[in-house]
């Protein structure tokens, strides 16, 4: 197989499965970080705005007092479950929180396997110390020299953020009608198919001078008068029906 | 041998029925069904089986990574944990919380000693030197005590707070006291410096106001103020120090696996603790806005005190003893 890029994360299972995880790196989850912070923000403030507004506009001093006093309580109440735990009870339900989920990351253990309350309670506790000394520099810091961009947090509780990978593809006949398979022209090995294989998949992805650029490579092997994209396609074809088709 | 297209062919329509019942399981519910057993396991496994064959026969990149990512994604289904979270917490409270403390009696002393060796010492020269509590604590903060614990003044202390006060004090020390506990165990992440700071800093804290206000009229108001919620939130400040500690000493002294496995070992039995020591700080929470705060008589206050003192040390010297076998 091809060498990986280096965010990617191979893990074998027990039962043999390979799971490969994509890490995910400082720019997305900093964005993720302020879409929370924003959120929690703007409950802080609608909560604010909810309970003031409830204020009775004309009263008794004292009872306004009275009132105000237990705004404060609930305004400080509130301000300790967005801080430390709002991070924590999402992350144990849905394994991110929101603005994890928005920018379609989350959070597993480095096994592959799902994050179990504890390891939410530990890596989000931690955020202390990786906001140290100012502006999460110790956070960033241990993401940047570790290879699976893990925070300290993430180091403690064998955490790691990946993206949340759901692949489309459509298996099955998808072959252009108008094409016929014809065999390489001489024996390739199995990675070299392979890769004439996903050419020919992907170049829907691929502009088009792309692949003309691609694919010209080969063309010391095809006849003058080929078009090189073409030919790959057919010789994909082949591959993957065999010549039986 | 299958070629890629009579493999896809094949394998098809079980690959979708497979995502039907992946992305169902993917939507966010409460209460999840259990799929431990029956049809998804085994097709779970015969996935597996399909895309080792996928793979090692060199199918396309597209074809292997598809197959790849139903795996991941069947894998964070079938190993994500659904345990009933009610009886979970009851059994921690009952008796997991003080399990896991009496496993690290040993941290629980030195944190005990790191906060008591300088509370005592402390109390002790503010007790007796009457310029220490202002060299140390300043002199508005020494008015404020004053104010706020001397008996006559009835503006600050009347007989029973209204509730809305409670409640604003309640805030304030879920806030700030559970905040300090969770600051304790995080930074003992700092080679267990932040908790030893937190312990003698409290320690110096609390023992220079201690002995300044334990002189004639101000003793019986903080003493009887603090003599119950002292209970469940000292040692709830312990608790958490150990936990911090914990983190500290699997850095300094891994023993012998390396530090990072050490330390994610450390992490794990830190976890019940911080969490109890966060209830117990909540607990105490709760006294000191409703109970300390009342305006009673000072054996009352004491005799109260006794009593929260014995039934926390009790609880968590005794609780959990039986079915220490009960998975946790």
């Amino acid at each position: 197989m091809s060498v990986s890029p280096d965010s990617r994360v191979l893990v074998e299972t027990p039962e043999g499965a390979r799971i490969q995880l994509v890490a995910a790196g400082p720019v997305i989850r900093s964005i993720a970080l302020g879409i929370d912070l924003g959120i929690r923000s703007m409950i802080f403030i609608i909560v604010i705005w909810v309970l003031v507004s409830a204020l009775p506009v004309e009263g008794d001093l004292d009872e306004l007092e009275g009132r105000g006093g237990s705004i404060a309580g609930v305004l400080l109440i509130l301000y300790f479950v967005l801080n430390w735990l709002y991070t924590i009870v999402f992350e144990i339900l849905m394994a991110a929180t929101p603005g994890k989920r928005v920018m379609g990351l989350r959070v597993v253990h480095g096994n592959a396997t799902p994050l179990t309350p504890g390891g939410a309670v530990v890596r989000n506790l931690l955020r202390v110390v990786d906001g140290l000394p100012i502006a999460n520099l110790a956070g960033l810091f241990s993401m940047l020299i570790d290879s699976r961009f893990r925070r300290l947090g993430d180091l403690a509780a064998d955490t790691l953020v990946v993206y949340r990978q759901s692949l489309e593809y459509e298996a099955g006949d998808k072959a252009d009608n108008s094409l016929n398979p014809l065999p390489p022209p001489r024996n390739l090995s199995n990675a070299q198919q392979q890769a004439i294989v996903d050419f020919a998949e992907r170049s829907r992805y691929i502009t088009e001078s792309r692949q003309q650029e691609l694919a010209a490579i080969l063309k010391p092997l095809m006849t003058a008068d080929t078009d090189p994209v073409v030919r790959l396609q057919q010789w994909a074809l082949w591959i993957r029906h065999g010549s039986s088709q | 041998m299958l070629n890629q297209q009579a493999f896809e062919n094949r394998y098809q329509p079980m690959w979708q029925r497979f995502e039907e019942m992946l992305v169902s399981l993917e939507k966010f519910r409460f209460r999840k069904t259990s799929v431990s057993t029956g049809e998804f396991p085994q097709l779970y496994a015969e996935l597996c089986q399909q895309e080792a064959v996928a793979r090692q026969r060199g199918y396309s990149h597209a074809l292997c990574n598809y197959l790849q990512s139903l795996i991941a994604r069947a894998h964070h289904q079938l190993y994500r944990q659904r345990r009933p979270w009610l009886k979970k917490a009851a059994l921690f409270l009952l008796g997991g919380f003080p399990r896991a403390l009496r496993r690290h009696a040993g941290l629980l002393w030195l944190s005990i000693g790191l906060f008591v060796l300088p509370a005592v010492v402390f109390f002790a020269l503010s007790f007796v030197d009457e310029s220490v509590p202002e060299k140390v604590l300043g002199v508005s903060m020494l008015r404020d005590l004053d104010t706020m614990y001397t008996p006559s003044s009835e503006k600050i202390r009347p007989a029973g707070r209204d509730s809305d006060t409670n409640f604003m004090m309640f805030g304030f020390y879920v806030f700030n006291n559970v905040g300090i506990d969770f600051r304790m165990f995080a930074t003992g992440l700092v080679f267990g410096l932040g908790t030893l700071f937190f312990l003698i800093f409290n320690g110096v804290f609390l023992g220079v106001v201690a002995g300044y206000l334990s002189h004639a009229p101000t003793a019986p108001v903080f003493w009887g103020f603090v003599a119950t919620h002292s209970a469940p939130e000292l040692i709830a400040m312990f608790v958490s120090s150990v936990a911090g500690l914990l983190l500290g000493r699997a850095l300094i002294l891994p023993g012998r696996l390396p530090r990072s496995v050490a330390l994610i070992q450390a992490a794990r039995e830190a976890v019940p603790l911080i969490v109890g020591a966060a209830i117990m700080t909540t607990v105490a929470a709760v006294i000191e806005a409703w109970w300390s705060s009342m305006n009673l008589a000072l054996e009352i206050k004491l005799l109260s005190g006794a009593i929260c003192w014995a039934l926390t040390i009790l609880y968590l010297w005794l609780a959990g003893r039986r079915g220490a076998l009960i998975d946790e």
